[in-house]
């Protein structure tokens, strides 16, 4: 059983084969890259119709020990730990191998400092899903356009209709998770049957996450 | 970065070169009016703004209400709906086209009334409808094949062709470059990719394209029936005498109120049938509702914009080149037409649609900048071409497309499916508003300073010119890609015995258990997790590379993927990632792979353990636990449902 972090990092357009390019002569073997996106908050662009932006996401398993060089990599290359250039955040995983079977508990991360909250909607959704975070304290968040395992109806032609759906991945701190949490449960009214459901990752490290402008309004307001 | 501006930024980046190519040629080769001139650049300033706004409103708008009819139709239950219902959207989206009213207005004149523009535009719509709903009928029941089906299509052309004059065979290509116009083609793109991913399935990457080119072949044969039936057979007129406009801003006041009637009376047909199939049918939530509203205004206004820019910068600039240069450096012709062909159609609007549509219904594993380079060369050789057909008097249209046509059919079948779609559906794309103005008026200038060209004829085969080169240059393309293709290792589907075991007990943690398959065996891999006692699961469409790299002229090629996330209990995590390792054959390079994150769920009433042990103590307290546990995250076995 191997292990290590799973890396997600969202980029602009674009990017992500560069990135995956620089990860693979880091040591790291595979990497899935999909088109999502992202929402950061402006009300004038909004108005407009026009606040999403396109982005990549990559996802890559890194083994135990190419973590450090590979954050590393990404702050000096593609300088993510300023403000918009894409961010990166850690989640534990365990690959799966049929040689080696360990005891089916998962190590469990008490000290995550972070939290992936993804929530799976009715396409379309992704947008309000993302302002009723926003609006329990979430700074962004990037939405993947995915769809459902498929049911076979009686349509002329037996197609077997694959439900769309929209993805929504916040990443938050620990602390501050729960409302969100709460928020898009309430607010998505998740708690009726097939509108939705919401899950949450430990994230362990997270870099070029927007959360400065919050707590500087805080402390000016 | 938002929106709008990472559409200036890509639309001046296509734009760039044309203007950068243009006034190199007015500073060194001919002498340019400087109105003509300045209004060529206040020309592009237009077409820049009004592209990337148009852009913007194809996302918003068209791209959704493409969807939503595609929905509509797919779910059809009867075969009756189902034919009417295509057959009214591709009717609908071709009635109200102004250039094919325009083309009509020309044919009615042309033939001394015989063939009334009503009639004409009505007759074209219909087939166009026709081939719509020909083409969402083989697409969804998936018996014919798409280059089988095109062939046929072609085949009835060529068997009609023999029946009607030479004339009529060119007024026929251009209504078919006339139908695919800036609105109609982003539409029937988008209403292709939804309708295919609706679908699904193993060939959901190839189905995605296809149906521009289907629907391009209606105009042509609706033509040559009208022609065979009405007995019309020639076509006289004399050309326009070409005026240049003098003055700079006057020409272009002098359009805008017209385009914007033009634009908004196409726009209609469609925006009424979605807002009442909305109010009855659809309803939509208001926000995205409000959204495509928004959408549909800002087509409206990009594309007026973009228009005016054309038709006042563009149209007399392409003249007095064209005039200019074969009159002085007859030689130079089809060097300048190569040239302009290479770089003028990457400007085209639907180009860029194609562009995008091609990066997200393919995950980004067919290379964009080869397509878009390969549909440059061809359309490049076509004005090339047709620059010959000008200078030299024996050399005729058909003498390219014949050979063009067969080369496309037989190469369909040899070249990757995703290529052929995309190939059809280039020809219908290239030969857009840009082409149709700027390309159509360099080559009739070049004509009308030629003696022994008329400009009539030769003018008309530019565009059916533009139509078939980038069919056979992006096929040709498309059976290199295959070759590699195939040289790579390919994966062998297993059988599965079916063996769920359900758990008894309370559900305390939950893993997030990660499959990455390559695309079409996601829904294989679903029934497999769900036998062995998974839940729900979300699939994603993204590309990979691990194991083979595939390279193809230096551009690296990735495989496509589907990535599986699925919720399962702890305890069962194991056995799921144990069967899917099994069954998939996951172990071998670059066929996939399996892995579990630790996660908390909250499903349909739910409680979560934010990953923590610690955290399912806090959420105790939580007014939303406690209500259920965590098995009804989960749905029921199947057999169940």
């Amino acid at each position: 059983m191997t292990g290590g972090s799973c890396i997600f990092t969202v980029v602009d357009r674009g990017k992500a084969n560069s990135l995956l390019h620089r990860a693979q002569q880091m040591g790291v073997r595979r990497g899935t890259i999909f088109l999502g996106e992202g929402t950061m908050s402006s009300r004038l662009l909004d108005l407009l119709g026009i606040s999403e932006t396109r982005k990549e996401v990559l996802l890559m398993a890194v083994p135990e020990g190419v973590s450090d060089a590979l954050y590393g990599m990404l702050m000096d290359e593609f300088h993510m730990h300023k403000r918009n250039r894409g961010i990166a955040f850690s989640v534990p995983y365990r690959q799966y191998d049929p040689e080696n079977k360990a005891p089916s508990v998962f190590s469990r991360q008490t000290d995550a400092p972070h939290v992936c909250l993804i929530t799976v909607l009715e396409r379309g959704l992704g947008t309000e899903c993302m302002g009723k975070a926003r609006a329990a304290g979430a700074r962004g968040g990037t939405i993947l356009h995915a769809h459902g395992a498929g049911v076979p109806r009686d349509f002329y032609f037996p197609l077997v209709v694959e439900p769309q759906k929209d993805m929504v991945m916040i990443v938050a701190p620990r602390e501050s998770a729960p409302a969100i949490r709460d928020a898009i449960y309430t607010g998505m009214r998740l708690e009726r049957k097939g509108s939705g459901i919401l899950f949450a990752l430990p994230v362990l490290r997270t870099l070029g996450l927007y959360e400065g402008k919050a707590s500087e309004k805080a402390v000016m307001g | 970065m938002n929106l709008l501006r990472g559409k200036i930024h890509e639309v001046s980046r296509s734009l760039l070169p044309v203007m950068a190519l243009v006034m190199l040629i007015t500073f060194t080769l001919v002498k340019v009016d400087p109105d003509v001139v300045w209004r060529f650049l206040l020309g592009g300033f237009l077409l820049l703004i009004g592209l990337a706004v148009f852009l913007l409103g194809v996302d918003l708008a068209m791209a959704p209400i493409g969807d939503r009819m595609a929905q509509e139709l797919a779910t059809s239950r009867s075969a009756l709906k189902m034919a009417f219902f295509s057959f009214l959207l591709g009717f609908l989206v071709t009635v109200a086209e102004p250039d094919l009213l325009i083309l009509s207005q020309q044919v009615q004149t042309a033939s001394g009334g015989t063939v009334s523009a009503m009639v004409m535009v009505y007759v074209v719509s219909a087939g166009v409808g026709l081939l719509i709903a020909l083409g969402t009928f083989r697409l969804l029941g998936g018996r014919v094949s798409y280059p089988l089906f095109m062939a046929l299509a072609y085949g009835v052309i060529l068997l009609l062709s023999f029946l009607v004059s030479e004339e009529f065979l060119a007024v026929g290509f251009d209504s078919s470059g006339a139908t695919t116009g800036a609105l109609t083609t982003p539409f029937v793109l988008a209403l292709t990719v939804s309708l295919s991913r609706i679908k699904g399935g193993r060939n959901a990457e190839e189905d995605s394209f296809g149906m521009v080119g289907v629907m391009s072949v209606g105009p042509i044969i609706a033509v040559m029936l009208l022609s065979i039936l009405s007995g019309q057979e020639r076509i006289q007129g004399t050309p326009e005498t070409f005026v240049p406009a003098s003055g700079i801003l006057s020409p272009i006041l002098h359009e805008l109120p017209g385009v914007f009637r033009e634009s908004f009376i196409a726009l209609l047909p469609l925006t009424a049938l979605f807002f009442l199939m909305n109010a009855v049918k659809f309803k939509v939530p208001g926000r995205e509702a409000a959204r495509i509203a928004k959408g549909l205004v800002y087509t409206l206004l990009g594309l007026v914009l973009f228009l005016t820019g054309v038709y006042s910068g563009f149209m007399d600039m392409g003249q007095v080149i064209g005039r200019s240069i074969a009159e002085r450096f007859n030689w130079l012709l089809p060097v300048v037409g190569f040239l302009l062909g290479m770089i003028v159609v990457l400007v085209e609007p639907a180009v860029h649609v194609l562009g995008q549509q091609i990066e997200e219904a393919t995950g980004g594993r067919v290379p964009l900048r080869l397509i878009r380079v390969t549909l440059s060369l061809g359309v490049a050789l076509a004005i090339a071409g047709s620059m010959l057909r000008i200078m030299i008097p024996w050399v005729k249209l058909w003498y390219f497309l014949l050979p063009g046509f067969l080369a496309s059919v037989i190469l369909s079948f040899r070249s990757d499916p995703v290529f052929v779609g995309i190939a059809y559906d280039a020809g219908g794309v290239a030969s857009g508003p840009v082409t149709a103005t700027f390309v159509l008026a360099f080559a009739q200038g070049a004509a009308a300073m030629t003696p022994t060209a008329n400009v009539l004829v030769d003018g008309f085969g530019v565009i059916a010119m533009v139509a078939m080169a980038p069919v056979v240059s992006i096929m040709t393309l498309g059976m290199f890609f295959r070759r590699r293709e195939q040289a790579l290792p390919r994966l062998e589907e297993t059988r599965a015995a079916p063996s769920a075991e359900s758990l008894p007990g309370r559900i305390e943690f939950l893993d997030c258990v990660v499959a990455v398959v390559k695309r079409g065996l996601s829904e294989r891999a679903v029934e497999i997790a769900r036998e062995a006692g998974a839940g729900g699961a979300t699939i994603l469409h993204g590309r990979g590379s691990g194991g083979h790299d595939m390279k193809l002229f230096h551009v690296e090629v990735q495989k496509e993927k589907e990535i599986i996330f699925m919720l399962t209990d702890t305890r069962q995590s194991e056995t799921v990632a144990d069967r899917l390792y099994r069954e998939l054959d996951l172990g071998g390079e670059g066929s996939g792979t399996v892995f579990m994150m630790p996660s908390g769920a909250y499903g349909v009433g739910m409680p979560v353990s934010i990953g923590t042990r610690e955290d399912t103590a806090e959420e105790e307290a939580d007014p939303l636990h406690g209500k259920s546990t965590a098995e009804e995250l989960l749905p029921k076995p199947p057999g169940g449902d």
